[in-house]
């Protein structure tokens, strides 16, 4: 590094890009696989939402209704617990006294809801069966509203407020989610009863509304072996002499979905592809990979250029050509470390700082200020296995490309390399 | 048995278009301990010689015999483990290396043994140093000497190692008058107090006569 600083910082620079490309693209790749409180369980949980059907007036396809969702998803074998939620995060009306009346997303939820995920409550607690049975008209508040609404430092138990005009108490406050879990982000929870879901829709007897599913698995339960069941469900439906006599048949579309086919754009009557983006990504990984792979050859060979004479003066000292190749390789290690540490601050500076850049290149699609402000967590972003995969990765592509110049450099004879009239072919 | 024995040595440099003969039916001794001169007009083969004997260029035909060892057809490791144990090189344009300081220039050869650990390494270097009035110099990089001073580490890397032979190609050609006689007379005291055998090619007729014996080449032919 002290004798070709600009070489060798312009090998290192290549490597810290490459890999803060890899982990950037990647954990955007992977960003909703990771599992995060209160998503804790993510691998386990899957999601039904969406009834496409053909009905005697044509087709339709929308949110279930609350008994089409337990059509389809209740009781099935390998689910320890299933929740029964609003199927999006509204935006509601919400007024605390006189004061200016706010716009939040408030989203209707059951008791499993939080059996499922892992809210943290600091006051109070969740829903029970009995409160959203009967529909109460109580209210959870995420910490920075509760704070919004009533100031810091009180105890927000037993407070009212005003949601779409009807006087809510507040029961609980959790600990903020991060908008950028899209299943459990919210300001606010009411009772799905309470906020009266659409439960029916003349159309399409009692099977369209406002639910989805949350199915929460036992631990080695997949998703294709939940699919099976969920399409077997369609199959009954599809049989029944009442379906058929009414003229009506059930898409399946695949579900339940994982949280990363969640995250892939999908209508209401379609599955989402997997294979969506997939090419792109595959270009991208490419060119990631092929373009430092290009850069650090040449730099390598560069580099060995201008020190075949070096080379040839070590071999005249007894240096063995794989002493030689060993030397290089324990170089491109050292320049594959350091640009590695470059890389990875680079990616969490970016990350935690380009926040719109990052959810353009997200591709998250969101209504809510909150969440377009949103930056991910630290938590929600690294990953030693990640790191690690892109290191080796970053190192291995130093070895490719310092060890074949290495060892044609090492096999100059050490008279031609010392004279300078050996090159490395 | 003389310490550097070459039979029937000939070398050819093959291009796609023209064959040169460097060297031809070269027959040599030098025996143990004898400080040797090579002379001859630029391009008659006495740099290629010098390598071919240090093992770092090979003949096109001939034999090379080191210490009793034929090491003509020997394989690329053994030419660095002998080279390492019995041959320094010093070389006209001192080919230190830059990015090293004077100390790990020296400890250079030390590296590629085994048996020697780091802490011996590093005493035999400032030994060496010492000797050589360098201790000073230590922690310099080439391009802070003088030339008189990088030949002298030169010299210090080539001895560190305890050679029996040391190979010198033009060691006071880039020195003037002064440090030219101060390399010669550590070459003349590493010869007389140490017993090493010394091979010198050189252009100067008067350092040519203050050794042992002068061998003269002429267009590769050895003509004394």
């Amino acid at each position: 590094m002290r004798h070709q600083p600009l070489v060798s910082w312009l090998t290192i620079g290549g490597t810290a890009l490459a890999l803060f490309l890899i982990m950037t693209t990647y954990m955007i790749d992977n960003r909703h696989s990771i599992s995060i409180s209160p998503e804790t369980n993510r691998d386990r949980i899957f999601y039904g939402e969406y009834l496409h059907i053909k009905t005697p007036t044509g087709e339709n396809s929308a949110s279930l209704s609350y008994d089409m969702s337990r059509e389809f998803y209740a009781g099935l074998d390998g689910i320890e617990k299933e929740s029964y939620i609003e199927s999006w995060v509204p935006t509601r009306r919400l007024q605390v006294g006189n004061e200016i009346p706010l716009d939040v997303n408030i989203r209707g939820v059951d008791e499993v809801f939080f059996e499922i995920y892992d809210f943290n409550f600091e006051e109070g607690a969740p829903f029970d069966h009995e409160t959203v049975e009967a529909g109460v008209y109580n209210i959870l508040l995420s910490r920075s509203l509760a704070e919004k609404l009533f100031g810091k430092g009180e105890s927000y138990m037993g407070r009212k407020l005003k949601l779409e005009e009807i006087e809510y108490t507040v029961t609980g406050v959790y600990t903020d989610t991060h908008p950028l879990l899209s299943q459990t982000y919210a300001q606010g929870f009411v009772p799905t009863n309470a906020i009266r879901l659409n439960n029916n829709s003349s159309e399409s007897l009692d099977m369209m509304g406002d639910y989805m599913v949350v199915l929460l698995a036992s631990p080695g339960v997949t998703r294709e072996q939940l699919a099976t069941l969920v399409q077997q469900r369609y199959q009954a439906f599809n049989s029944r002499p009442s379906t058929k006599e009414g003229g009506y048949e059930a898409f399946y579309h695949g579900t339940p979905f994982d949280a990363k086919l969640m995250s892939i754009p999908h209508g209401s009557n379609t599955s989402p592809d997997p294979s969506y983006g997939k090419r792109d990504r595959m270009i991208y990984y490419i060119i990631l990979l092929i373009l430092p792979a290009i850069n650090l050859s040449s730099l390598t060979r560069s580099r060995l250029k201008s020190r075949v004479s070096e080379i040839g003066v070590r071999r005249a000292f007894g240096c063995t050509r794989l002493s030689i190749l060993w030397q290089m390789i324990m170089e491109n290690f050292l320049f594959s470390l350091i640009g590695a540490a470059i890389g990875l601050l680079l990616s969490f500076l970016f990350i935690l700082f380009g926040s719109t850049a990052f959810m353009s290149f997200a591709g998250e699609w969101t209504t809510s200020e909150e969440q377009m402000a949103a930056t991910p967590s630290f938590e929600m972003l690294f990953s030693w296995t990640v790191f690690l995969v892109a290191l080796l990765f970053c190192f291995v592509l130093n070895l490719l490309s310092a060890s074949v110049p290495a060892w044609k450099a090492s096999g100059i004879r050490p008279a031609e390399a010392i004279s300078g009239h050996g090159a490395i072919r | 048995m003389p310490i550097i024995l070459l039979k029937n040595l000939r070398k050819v440099y093959q291009t796609s278009e023209i064959e040169t003969i460097a060297l031809e039916n070269v027959n040599l001794q030098v025996e143990k301990g004898e400080f040797v001169s090579i002379m001859g007009p630029s391009g008659c083969g006495k740099s290629t010689l010098l390598n071919i004997i240090g093992l770092i260029d090979n003949a096109s035909s001939g034999e090379v015999i080191l210490d009793g060892q034929n090491l003509t057809t020997a394989p690329d490791s053994r030419l660095a483990q002998f080279r390492n144990a019995n041959i320094g090189f010093v070389f006209q344009s001192f080919h230190l290396i830059p990015s090293l300081n004077v100390a790990d220039n020296v400890a250079l050869p030390l590296i590629y043994r085994s048996d020697i650990s780091a802490s011996e390494r590093k005493e035999r270097v400032r030994e060496v140093l010492g000797r050589l009035g360098l201790t000073h110099r230590l922690r310099h990089l080439p391009s802070q000497l003088s030339g008189g001073q990088c030949q002298r580490v030169a010299i210090a890397r080539a001895i560190v190692g305890d050679p029996k032979i040391i190979l010198a190609d033009e060691p006071t050609g880039n020195l003037d008058s002064h440090n030219g006689q101060e390399v010669m007379s550590l070459l003349h005291d590493l010869n007389r107090h140490d017993g090493r055998t010394i091979v010198m090619v050189t252009h100067n007729e008067e350092q040519a006569l203050q050794t042992d014996r002068i061998i003269r080449f002429f267009d590769g032919h050895q003509i004394t």
